[in-house]
């Protein structure tokens, strides 16, 4: 016999996720609307190769569900086998033409769109960013061009500057700097430490900083491949010296150098 | 990450591959008539089955899939129903 579902799952909006859990509307329609924009983004990469002869001109979904009110908000729990009674939420997206696909799909050219999904921004800041159709640094750049406001239109904190900082945390971190090996030199008649490796100084806008045993060292040349410090005669390398170098704000480096 | 069950799919997937892959010239030429047919759209409605998973923030995640099974049960599955229509675009 049919069972309704019981009252304890229609009230538990709380129990982990895991299972049959209640859901808002606003967060079904959302991801909802997010499929099908992943749907419009295949369809156009199917559009380069050949041009769509049909194009989707209406999607509905009816869903089985009970709703349920907590005192705070109405969600639906989706009927399972077995459960009767349960109300129909009808949900009906408009229209895509092959035209809207080429005028609101960005054909992917030259070098692959940076997803968000591959820096450390959060996961919420994520869906927050996807909601209002913002899912790679490209589509950030362009929001930042117009002089969107972020925090208005997700409603929330987001602002430019933590995430272009996220943003640069996560490609340092990806072309992290690695020290092949360190030598002293001569530069310019003096003496000096050459730092030898890759992905070393590679913002030209920030000049590598360096600290030799609590000492500030002047930075003379520095390079993706290299970075010259200047030995300070007033502070002569010990046996073992702690070289500190900041080639810029995401990636500092400490090494041990025997003298 | 809460993820939908594997037997079901991100509606992205499931509602490409409702799209037809049919010829456009669907009948041969009739040389006595000149008449020339072809599909001008088509209306799909299919039962799914949907799985919805919760993420711990609230936000969801849709998996569907075409009935899994087709043998009468005691217990029925719950049957939600997707309708896509496809029209052929103009000078295609």
């Amino acid at each position: 016999m049919a069972q309704p579902p019981t009252t304890s799952a229609l009230e538990d909006t709380s129990a982990p996720a895991a299972g049959n859990a209640a859901w808002r509307l606003e967060d079904f329609v959302d991801s909802l609307v997010v499929e099908l924009d992943k749907t419009r983004e295949t369809l156009a990469v199917k559009a380069i190769n050949k041009p769509l002869s049909y194009s989707v001109k209406e999607i509905a979904l009816d869903v089985n569900a009970f709703p349920t009110y907590d005192g705070d908000a109405v969600r639906f729990l989706t009927a399972q086998p077995g459960q009767e009674g349960a109300s129909k939420l009808t949900i009906q997206l408009g229209s895509i033409t092959d035209q809207q696909v080429r005028a609101t799909t960005k054909l992917r050219q030259g070098q692959p769109d940076e997803s968000l999904g591959d820096t450390d921004v959060d996961e919420k800041t994520r869906a927050k960013l996807r909601k209002i159709g913002v899912s790679s640094v490209d589509d950030l750049k362009d929001l930042q061009s117009r002089k969107v406001d972020l925090k208005a239109a997700t409603g929330s904190d987001i602002d430019y500057t933590s995430l272009a900082r996220k943003i640069n945390q996560s490609r340092r971190a990806a072309a992290a700097p690695r020290i092949d090996g360190v030598s002293l030199s001569q530069s310019q008649g003096q003496p000096c430490l050459l730092v030898e490796g890759r992905n070393l100084g590679v913002d030209p806008t920030f000049p590598p900083v360096a600290v030799i045993n609590d000492h500030l060292a002047e930075v003379l040349s520095s390079g993706p491949g290299h970075v010259t410090i200047r030995l300070n005669a007033d502070h002569p390398l010990r046996e073992e010296n702690e070289v500190v170098v900041t080639f810029d704000p995401y990636a500092v480096v400490k090494v041990n150098v025997r003298a | 990450m809460i993820a939908v069950d594997e037997a079901f799919l991100p509606l992205a997937e499931l509602m490409p591959g409702l799209l037809p892959n049919l010829p456009d010239i669907y009948a041969t030429f009739d040389e006595e008539t000149g008449i020339r047919t072809q599909i001008t759209g088509y209306d799909v409605t299919s039962p799914v089955e949907l799985d919805v998973a919760v993420r711990p923030d609230g936000s969801v995640e849709i998996g569907g899939t075409p009935p899994l099974y087709h043998l009468a049960t005691s217990t029925l599955p719950v049957l939600h129903r997707l309708h896509v229509v496809a029209v052929r675009e103009d000078g295609a």
